[in-house]
Order: C-alpha cells, then structure tokens, then sequence
C-alpha cells in the first residue's frame, strides 16, 4: 500500500473505533429539580433556550454568541473546557457534546461529582434524541416532546415537498481555501437529502473532505451553497468553467451548521435554495 | 559579571565558582523557589478555594478540587519542568551550543509525529497520543544514535536532529490536510503544549522516570565541564568521550520523551531556564543541571498558574508554552543585557 | 628502567593512509625530545597516536611498557598529559576552574578538589607567572594567556610523560623562553617530555633529543649536541641555513638570506 494510500486509510479510520451513544450520562445522577445548567457547546445552549429554560443557565462556552446568554461566564471550549471554571459555577447538570477532544476534562468534571448529560448530535435523530433527553432532564417533559415532534413533522413535510421536484445535484461549501465540502455522514449531507438535493461529495472518504478546485469543476454541481459566512475566495472559484453554469446562493443562517432546535428552520432554507420559488425557464 | 556572584565566604579559591557551600545555598533558593510556586498552585485558580473545608471536609467539593485537580496538575508541572530544564541543560552543555532546547535532536519531531498519528486515527484520548509520542520520540532518539556511531563530532547529531524534525514538521502538515478539519484542532492543541490531570499512578511513574534520568545527568555533569573543553582534550582528561555521551543523549531523550509524552510541546522552558541560570550562577554543569532542574520546574508551574489566572480574560486557558515564551522571552533579553553591559 | 614512551616501526596516518613513516625512538624520565619539521610532516599527527587517539597504521606505541590500546584513558590521564594546539570556543570558565579540571584523572566523577589539589593549582598557575589569570574569563584573555593556562592544566595533572604540541605558539620572546624554562626545570626533575616545535633555536636550549621529520620521513634522530646542526636543517626546511655560535657556548641557526 502506497504511504498516501496508507494515510487516507488512516483518515477513513477517524471515524473512530467505538462512536459514543446518542444520549449518555457521566457522573452521578442529576438533582431531581435542576437549577443551574452549564452548557459547552451553542447547539446545546440553543436547545436550552428553545425548551423556555434559558433562566437555568449560569455557564456557557466562549462560542456562544446568542443575545440571551451575553452576560453569562464563559467556560471554555470544544477542546479546552475548564474543568474548574465549571466547577467554580456549582452546577446540577452539564451538557457537552462529547468529541474525542474533551473526553478528559469531562471525566475530570464527572469524577469531581458533576451530573453530566453527553449528546452526539451527529443526525436529524440524535438532535430528536437529545432534544428529549434535555427536557426530561430539566423537567420540560412535553415542551420538548413537541418541540421534536414538530420537527420531525416540518421535515416530514420538507421531504414530501421535496419529492414533488427533480432532484439537484448540490455542493455544500464549508470554506473556499481550502475547499471543505459537506462529505457522507456530515449534518448537511443528511439535510441535503431531506430537501430533495442529491450530494455530489457523497462518495467522498469523510465527512468533511478537503477538495482540490479540479475534482469541483469535475463534479459539475447545478446548486452550489455557500455556507462560508462570507469568508474569502469565492470569486476565484465561480468564474470557472463548470461551476460557472451552477447556481451560487450564499446561506443566510447558520442554523445549518449547528445540529439544534433550529434545524427545522435550517431544512427550509435549503429547501428554497435548492428549489426556488421562482421556477427558472430550462431548469 | 558570574565572577562577582561566588560570595567570598564560598569560595574555594579564587576564580572558583563550585563549592558545596555554595551549590547547597544556590539549590535551596532554587528549592525553596519551587515549593513557593507548587503551593501557589495548589491554593489559587479559577474554582474559590476554601483552604479550611479542603483540610477539615475531605469529601467536599473543595477538597476534590485541590487534591484530585490542583495538586496533580501543579506536581505535574514540577516533573515536566524539572525533566525540560536539566535535559536543556545538559544538551548545551552537550552540543556546545547555547541555543540547544530539549528539542533539538529531533525529540519533538518524532513525539509530535507519534501523537499527531495517533490523532489522526482516531485512538483514544487517553492513552493513544501520549504512547505514541513517547514512541516517536525514542525511535528519533534511536535514529540520532544510530547516525552518530560512525561520527565522533556531536555536530551529526546534532544535524539529525534538525533534519529529523524537519520532516517530521512536514509529515504533520501533510497529515493535517489530509484528515477531517474538525480533529485538526485536537493536533493544534497537543502540539502546543499543557498541562492537564493525571492519574497519581500516571504521576509516580513519570517522577520516578524523571528522578533517574535527572540523576544520571546530574553525575554525568563533571564530565560535561571537561567535554566543553573539546573532545580531544577531555579524553586526555581521562574522560570516555564515546561512551558519555551516548549516555547523556540517552538520558535526555528519554527524559524529554517522558515528559513530552504526558504535557505534548512545551517550549522556551528547557531553553531559557538553563540559559538564565547560567548567566546567573555560571557555567559548571554539575550547579547547572539541578539548578536547571528546580527552575525549570518553578518555572512551568508558575507559567501554568498563569494560565489559570488568565482565564477570565481569554475565556480559554491558553496553551502554557505561550505563557512561557512571553514570560521568559523578554526576561532572558533583560538579563542579557545586563550581562553585557557589566562585561 | 622501562622507557616512558616507547615507539617501534611506527607509521602514523589516517584510515589507513600513511601521513609519516620509519618512526622509531624512546623518551626516557627525565629526557625531552624536540620533534621539528616543516608544516604537514607528520608531528601532529604523531602525537595523535601518541595519546591514542589515532590507531597507528603500523608498528606500536607503548606507553610505560604496555600498549596505548591496552590503557584505561582515565588512569592513562593520571600520568601522561597534553598540551593542545588549539583552543576550544570559550565556555565561560575562569582561569583557576581551567587548570583545576588539570586535576580531573585524580578525583571522582563530581571532581571535588581537596585543599591539595587547589594548592598544585595554584602552584603550577604561580610557577608559570599567571596567577592573576586564575579569576579572568578565559574567553576574555589573549591567545597566549590562554596557552600558558592550558600549560598549567597539563602541569597540574602531575603527568610522568608531557606532550606539548607547539607550545611557544602566540607567546613572546620572554614567555616563550619562561615557558620552556619551566618544562625543563620539571624534566630535570624526572619528568619525560615530548615537544613539537617550529623553532630550532629554542629546541637547541631545552632539548636532549631531537626528531627531524620532513614530508613523513625521519631524517634524523637522536642527540641534540649531533643532530642539530646547520646542514641538517637546511635539508629538514629546503632552505639555507647559518650557525653561529654565541658566547656561553649557546648554538643559534638562522636562514641565510639571498637578496
């Protein structure tokens, strides 16, 4: 074997020996009646919010950009979360979505005694799953159960919508230097093809794969989606043969990129940009 | 300017810088130095410590906080600091060359490549990067060796290593585009370099490691002094010019490799440290490395502290090798200065 | 009496390649023999494989009787020193550290000295006129200061055999003279000596024997009083040479310049 043909194996492994379950606790059990909440990731403090128990919430991690938790302290990373700045918040419950990265500071935290509640959130259905751990475990019991059943009933509709039109071949774009593109397993593949898209990374050797210009101009996209939030080199692409003819539209809301409540939010933006409103003539 | 700091009462002769009265005074500041910073430590961070409930309720959350977080991670940081410091130590005195860090002969590029591998794949967190870093380290160290069996100058060596760590830099970068983007960002943060909280087992085992390798520097050091000398004339000094060092790259590498493996690249330590001490207290190897041991030592648990306290400006503990290139950077060009200025 | 150095049939070289050849003589206690020659005839190399350093390409060296492949370098070091050309790049030691690392063969692995090892110290530091030297930088003194250390390291090892490779290198008039003074007055007292030297005159002063190499062979060997004489080094340099004879008997050569 090739040392190339080695390493790539080598990257196709890293989807990992032993993938976490959906819905984990670490820890001891959570308090009856919890009270103060920590969060490490924005999906989790979305969740949070969606299910009307943002009062809960005494920590959340330094990406968290959302008006209501402005005030709140900080705790850290994906990588890097304080084990002691969460410890210092005294909370009755942590939600972290568990990644190879932070396995060790969430056993330190779970080994001081904190109630730890662990989420994949890699589909549609682990963000039901969790969505539904969250609220039993904050007492939101049926919020949350209709919360992910109209979820399940929007994308449930966005398929159905879906199936009504031919389906476009589509490149979902993370960044354009390098090219990271939506590959077979990642969110926005599984989004993708709710909304009637078909990924032309699907065969691709990861989730997230790095993509030379000429195996994008070889692909030959109808739809290119631009979730770059406006991050440079966009221009040097379009003008190329191949993806000149592909129609650009540039993704307002980041929704997508977050596997959280707002997802079904997320499933209709790609389903408008996938399939616009206005039928164009010869498409 | 080194002269002027041999006390009178120390002094053995004129012009003679090690004595025991000496080294015993120097080593215990140094010493003392060290314990202030361990328990400065232990008893500040961003969790408010309340020193009473640690030492009255050992059930409490207080007392987990200091025994099973605070005190590993600042024990930790003492071993790593203390195995960078006399391993930096003994390589300058080694290679003759002052810019020499622990690194230098390719111990960072093979542990940097074992954990980046290691990452890549997908191996647990736990274990998986630091075994293989401290595999990577010791078969570069090998590869050092090897070379340097046919060569008698330590400039092989030398040569190995940095060739050696250049393609290892370029190795990880070709694996760094190859995989995912999002574990891209675990092998950016081992390879900066921090301290985290190991088990006691974890711990004992790699102070023991640490004391030995340590030790054999240390009693290695006299013959370091005359190997500056050159090589030739060492070896009319009765020195086995061959046979030391192998022994002290053999020491320093697994030195480096042990403490590399639990804390990943922490730099300036085992470079700035000895190089202070030295335009402190002189160049005699055998006051140098336990010297170069305690204030490496001082030296990373007070840069990891840092860290901590920093923490509610970055909302992120910055890397400690960041802390300890702006701390030490800056201090290292003072001193230096003044060096100079009194030569 | 067993020779202090003794060499047999002896070509000295490197990987096998002869750089001098025929090389056979033996250096008594209490004896200095004066090696001269031109630059690249074999002197420094022969006192490579003198201390052991090089293997000899042929032939043997006994060092005291035995072989110097056979000695331990430590107890070797207790009783033949050296006397390098060159210095290495300053490490920051003082005068005094320099010559007491002299004493090194005789202490343990920390090199502790006892009060009687910094007294021959500073003996041989006093004896050679550079005890004020013993608290300076060696990086901040003058080439031929730094010779004169590196003489009083190689006294301090209380050697039985010296070997000095051009040791009047970069020193002047007074302290070349002082210096060979010095050496002599210790082969006097029994010690054995071996000294590459560039200036006929000196070697006239202080030697017993004399060892002519040119271009790797010998072209003479033995006493002073016989071996050194005008004819001899003219053909040892390839240039004309003058004697004259001083009052006291001292001999001096000279070339002879054609204008």
């Amino acid at each position: 074997m090739s040392p190339a043909a080695a390493l790539l194996a080598l990257g196709v492994l890293a989807a990992g020996p032993g993938e976490p379950a959906a819905v984990q606790t670490l820890g001891p059990r959570a308090p009856g009646r919890v009270r103060r909440v920590v969060t490490l990731a924005p999906s989790l403090t979305d969740a949070v919010l969606a299910l009307g128990a943002g009062d809960l919430l005494v920590g959340v991690s330094r990406f968290d950009e959302q008006p209501e938790v402005r005030t709140l302290p900080r705790v850290g990373g994906f990588v890097d979360p304080s084990v002691e700045a969460v410890a210092a918040l005294k909370p009755d419950l942590v939600l972290v979505q568990l990644g190879p990265g932070n396995q060790r500071p969430v056993a330190a935290l779970a080994a001081l005694g904190i109630p730890i509640l662990a989420l994949r959130l890699a589909s549609i259905d682990d963000v039901l799953a969790g969505l539904r751990a969250v609220g039993v475990a904050l007492g939101h019991t049926d919020k949350a159960e209709a919360l992910a059943r109209a979820l399940a009933e929007t994308r449930a509709a966005v398929r159905a919508r879906a199936g009504g039109f031919p389906s476009v071949r589509a490149l979902f774009v993370y960044g354009f230097e390098p090219l990271v593109v939506a590959g077979p397993g990642s969110f926005a593949d599984e989004l993708l093809r709710d909304a009637g898209g078909i990924n032309v990374a699907q065969d691709a050797r990861s989730a997230y794969p790095v993509w030379s210009v000429e195996h994008a101009l070889a692909a030959k996209p109808d739809v290119v989606l631009d979730a770059t939030h406006g991050v440079g080199g966009r221009e040097a692409l379009q003008e190329l043969p191949g993806l000149r003819q592909a129609r650009w539209v540039t993704l307002p809301s980041p929704a997508l990129l977050h596997p959280g409540p707002a997802l079904g939010q997320g499933l209709e933006e790609l389903f408008r940009a996938l399939h616009p409103v206005v039928p164009e003539a010869g498409r | 300017m080194s002269v002027a700091l041999a006390p009178r009462r120390f002094a053995v002769a004129p012009g003679v810088r090690f004595s025991g009265g000496r080294a015993l005074a120097i080593l215990s500041v140094l010493g003392l130095c060290m314990v202030a910073a361990l328990l400065a430590s232990a008893v500040l961070g961003e969790y408010p410590l309340g020193l009473r409930r640690v030492l009255l309720e050992p059930l409490s959350v207080d007392a987990t906080v200091f025994w099973r977080l605070r005190v590993p991670r600042a024990v930790l940081g003492a071993v790593v600091g203390a195995a960078l410091g006399a391993s930096g130590s003994a390589l300058q005195g080694l290679l003759k060359n002052p810019l020499a860090d622990p690194f230098i002969l390719g111990v960072s590029g093979g542990a940097a490549l074992g954990a980046t591998l290691a990452l890549a794949v997908g191996l647990t967190a736990f274990a998986g990067p630091s075994l293989f870093a401290f595999v990577g380290s010791l078969a570069a160290m090998g590869l050092v060796l090897a070379v340097g069996r046919t060569r008698r100058s330590p400039y092989a060596a030398l040569l190995t290593g940095v060739i050696f760590n250049a393609f290892a830099s370029a190795a990880i970068t070709g694996i760094k585009t190859l995989i995912s983007p999002d574990r891209v960002g675990e092998i950016l943060y081992w390879l900066a370099g921090s301290l985290g909280y190991e088990s006691p087992r974890t711990l004992a085992g790699a102070a023991i490691l640490q004391v030995a390798c340590v030790g054999v520097l240390w009693r290695q050091s006299g013959r370091l002094n005359l190997l500056s000398l050159g090589d030739e004339d060492a070896s009319s000094l009765g020195v086995p010019v061959d046979r030391t060092r192998v022994v002290v790259l053999v020491a320093t590498s697994l030195s480096v490799a042990g403490a590399v493996a639990l804390s990943g690249l922490v730099g300036f330590v085992g470079l700035i440290v000895p190089h202070l001490l030295r335009l402190l207290v002189g160049p005699d190897q055998r006051l140098l490395v336990p010297a170069s041991a305690l204030g490496g030592a001082a030296f990373l648990v007070l840069s990891d502290l840092l860290t901590r306290l920093l923490f509610p400006v970055f909302h992120a503990e910055l890397p400690v090798g960041v802390v300890t290139a702006v701390l030490g950077g800056p201090l290292f060009l003072y001193l230096l200065q003044r060096a100079e200025a009194r030569t | 009496m067993t020779a202090s150095l003794l060499v047999r049939g002896l070509a000295v070289g490197y990987g096998g390649v002869p750089v001098a050849t025929g090389l056979a003589f033996d250096v008594q206690p209490g004896c200095l023999l004066a090696v001269l020659g031109p630059n690249g005839s074999g002197k420094s190399t022969l006192l490579r494989t003198v201390l052991g350093w090089l293997p000899p390409v042929q032939g043997e060296v006994l060092l005291f009787g035995q072989p110097v492949s056979g000695w331990e370098r430590r107890r070797l070091a207790q009783r033949v020193a050296w006397v390098p050309q060159s210095f290495e790049a300053d490490a920051g030691f003082t005068g005094m550290e320099l010559v007491l690392m002299g004493r090194a063969p005789h202490l343990g692995a920390w090199g502790l000295p006892s009060e009687r090892d910094v007294a021959l110290a500073r003996g041989t530091l006093e004896e050679l006129g550079v005890l004020h030297l013993a608290g300076r930088r060696t990086g901040e003194l003058s080439g031929g200061e730094r010779r004169l250390l590196l003489l009083a390291r190689a006294l301090a090892q209380g050697p039985e055999l010296l070997l000095l490779d051009e040791p009047t290198a970069f020193l002047d008039l007074r302290h070349q003279v002082h210096v060979l003074q010095r050496v002599r007055a210790r082969v006097d007292a029994g010690l054995a000596a071996v000294a590459v030297l560039h200036d006929a005159n000196l070697a006239a002063s202080v030697a017993d024997h004399v060892l002519l190499l040119r271009e790797g062979s010998v072209l003479g060997h033995g006493p002073t009083q016989e071996w050194l004489s005008a004819e001899r080094l003219a053909a040892l340099y390839g240039l004309p040479m003058v004697e004259a004879v001083a009052e006291g008997g001292a001999r001096a050569f000279a070339p002879r310049w054609t204008p």
